[in-house]
């Protein structure tokens, strides 16, 4: 999942920046409205976190631009005001989620996995395909029952494909979806991550449709 | 409990009305009463002089009486109330008794007269042939005290009738401030921003409802800048905490390198600074508001202070590479060194801060008659015209990006300029036709030395 931090705070977003990163989130930040708005235009984020406090552009402008111009990408809204007034024009000009500075990490990330998975369509956090259990809360996966091991980026791209399972993915927005705009990619690095997984977790897991992309099948729902 | 206007109006009514009456029936019973008077000594003086004229020498000598038929009944008193028949005695001129209709043998009275005897009314007049004529009858129907009776009776039903009449007339004059008062109160209960009605209001009242008015939109600014500057500070309380709790949070997650540890500890410590800021700011701003801060003036040379906060904000200078000038005579003021020190520090920090590289940033002094000037001037961008009248606001920030990452704790200005108004001075942004910000303190101030 990838999301931009939209936040004029340097030390807030480097932390924040940090922590997701560590979640497994690729991360992009902006740092003031403009920068912001034209990240969001230009990438497909899973989620924003939005201050509202911005200079230049302020963030409820720019969250009505978004809106307007039809994106539907999930907001979280994260603000040092705490009024009533602040949190209704919020979610009035499109916000999704609100949470008041200062906040715990966990309920942050918490919240954003719960956004993320919302605007999926698919809100339940366990997924179950074939034997094989994602958990999409705690991050953890189990065949048959036993634990496996999947390396970061590994797991980044089951879990993409894993909310978004009855659809193909393109390698593009796979791409797009496990890395941040600073990260290099080699273009077969994804074919080594989907020949791992499917080591790990089965062949019938993961199709590939060729010169097209991937799919996990819509299997039943735990 | 206070006193009540309504019951203080009817009792001044009624006190009047009392008085009006009390006035008028004493008046006019005393006039009755002599009108009376008068009717009755008329009536028995017109029998005295016909009684008078009916003295006769008698054959043998001596005096005969004799009365006509209209005397004699007037006398006889059939027409007359019991107990109240008139009488009539009738003396020679040496004081003997030639006749009377009563049995009282009374002293002849010395001359002519009118008098009131035991009751009673009586005429003295000298009939013919120097006889004496006494005529008189019972004066109780002088007495106007059957009339007055009724009188002050029908006085007391007019006074209860004004009374309950007053009672209406004053509660339709009253209705209206007490309409007000409700009005009032509603409009402090539930809405201030809601306002009286003048139009409705009666011209006596059209003041207190003004000023009502004019008292309420005062109120209701003075909350909404309250509320605003608790929005505010809450704000920038909140934002360096969050960076606080969230690198502590994040550097916590997982073990780390030292580095990563130093890292997260300068971030905190940046921030805590920022907080410090406020807060000091904050402390200062709630006790000048409380009356609580002492400005301590004594004589006070100011462009050594000027350069004393040059040296110490020089650091600062070098690292944004600004340039600082000091210039202008010795100048003499009766002032707090330690809060004037921080009026100049606050303005040349801003003016370093919120300057272009390689710019400028001048502390000037200057007096004329006995106002001294104090100008802090930067080479930078200046400050917009429209945001000019709001820069001695709380918390206001023109530029909100800029001013944070720079360390402004959005409270300098408008202490500096409670500290100048404490000294009695004006502060203002000047505009000028070169770009950069001006500030100009005005204090008043002692030409010459000390």
């Amino acid at each position: 999942m990838r999301v931009l931090i939209i936040e004029d705070e340097v030390d807030l977003a480097t932390s924040l920046r940090q922590a997701l990163e560590e979640e497994g989130f690729a991360v992009d930040v902006a740092e003031d409205g403009e920068e912001g708005l034209v990240k969001a235009r230009e990438v497909d984020y899973d989620a924003l976190l939005l201050d509202l406090m911005l200079p230049g552009i302020g963030g409820l402008e720019l969250l009505e631009t978004l809106r307007r111009e039809g994106r539907r990408t999930p907001v979280l809204v994260l603000t040092a005001r705490d009024g009533l007034e602040d949190k209704l024009e919020g979610f009035e000009r499109g916000a999704d989620d609100y949470l008041t500075k200062p906040f715990t990490l966990e309920e942050l990330v918490a919240r954003i996995r719960a956004l993320i998975r919302r605007s999926s369509g698919r809100p339940e956090a366990l997924i179950e395909i074939g034997g094989v259990q994602i958990d999409l809360a705690s991050r953890t996966v189990r065949r048959a029952g036993q634990a496996v091991t999947l390396a970061a980026k590994e797991y980044a791209l089951l879990e993409y494909l894993a909310l978004h399972r009855g659809q193909l993915i393109t390698r593009a927005m796979l791409y797009d979806h496990i890395y941040d705009e600073t990260e290099d990619t080699l273009s077969n690095v994804l074919n080594v991550y989907v020949a791992n997984l499917r080591r790990k977790l089965g062949d019938d897991l993961i199709e590939t449709r060729r010169g097209q992309g991937y799919l996990i099948p819509d299997g039943g729902i735990s | 409990m206070a006193a009540s206007l309504r019951v203080r109006l009817l009792v001044w009514h009624a006190l009047i009305m009392a008085g009006v009456l009390t006035a008028f029936l004493a008046v006019w019973l005393h006039e009755l009463g002599r009108s009376r008077e008068l009717r009755l000594d008329e009536e028995l003086r017109g029998h005295a002089l016909a009684v008078g004229a009916s003295v006769e020498r008698g054959p043998v000598g001596g005096y005969e009486l004799d009365l006509p038929d209209a005397e004699l009944d007037y006398f006889a008193g059939g027409t007359n109330t019991p107990g109240e028949a008139p009488y009539y005695v009738v003396w020679t001129e040496t004081g003997s008794v030639i006749a009377g209709s009563t049995s009282d043998a009374e002293q002849a009275p010395a001359r002519p007269l009118l008098r009131t005897r035991s009751g009673r009314r009586e005429v003295v007049i000298r009939g013919k042939a120097g006889t004496l004529v006494l005529v008189g009858r019972g004066a109780s129907t002088l007495s106007v005290r059957d009339l007055g009776g009724k009188a002050v009776l029908a006085a007391g039903v007019a006074l209860a009738l004004a009374f309950v009449g007053g009672y209406f007339l004053t509660s339709r004059a009253l209705a209206p401030i007490d309409r007000i008062s409700r009005a009032a109160a509603r409009i402090s209960e539930v809405n201030l921003s809601e306002r009286i009605d003048v139009g409705r209001t009666e011209a006596e009242l059209e003041n207190l409802a003004q000023t009502l008015n004019v008292t309420f939109a005062r109120l209701h600014a003075a909350f909404e800048r309250h509320a605003r500057f608790t929005a505010d500070a809450s704000h920038e309380l909140r934002t360096p905490l969050s960076v606080v709790i969230t690198q502590a949070e994040s550097a916590l997650r997982r073990e780390r390198q030292g580095e990563d540890y130093r890292k997260a500890l300068e971030a905190v410590l940046r921030a805590g600074r920022r907080m410090q800021g406020v807060v000091d700011g904050l402390l200062t701003l709630a006790r000048a508001d409380a009356g609580a801060l002492r400005v301590e003036k004594e004589p006070l040379e100011l462009l050594e202070l000027a350069r004393e906060t040059a040296a110490l904000l020089g650091k600062d200078a070098e690292a944004r590479d600004v340039r600082v000038l000091v210039t202008g005579p010795e100048t003499w003021v009766l002032g707090d060194g330690h809060w004037l020190g921080e009026v100049m520090g606050n303005l040349l920090s801003n003016a370093i801060r919120y300057n272009h590289q390689g710019g400028e940033a001048e502390i000037r002094l200057a007096h004329s008659n006995d106002v001294v000037v104090l100008e802090i001037r930067d080479g930078g961008p200046g400050i917009a015209e429209e945001d000019r009248p709001r820069v001695f606001d709380r918390f206001f920030r023109a530029d909100k990006g800029r001013s944070r990452r720079l360390g402004g704790s959005g409270l300098g200005l408008p202490i500096s300029k409670w500290i100048v108004e404490a000294h009695g001075g004006s502060i203002e942004v000047v505009s000028e036709p070169s770009p950069g910000a001006v500030f100009r303190v005005k204090l008043p101030g002692r030409i010459g030395g000390a």
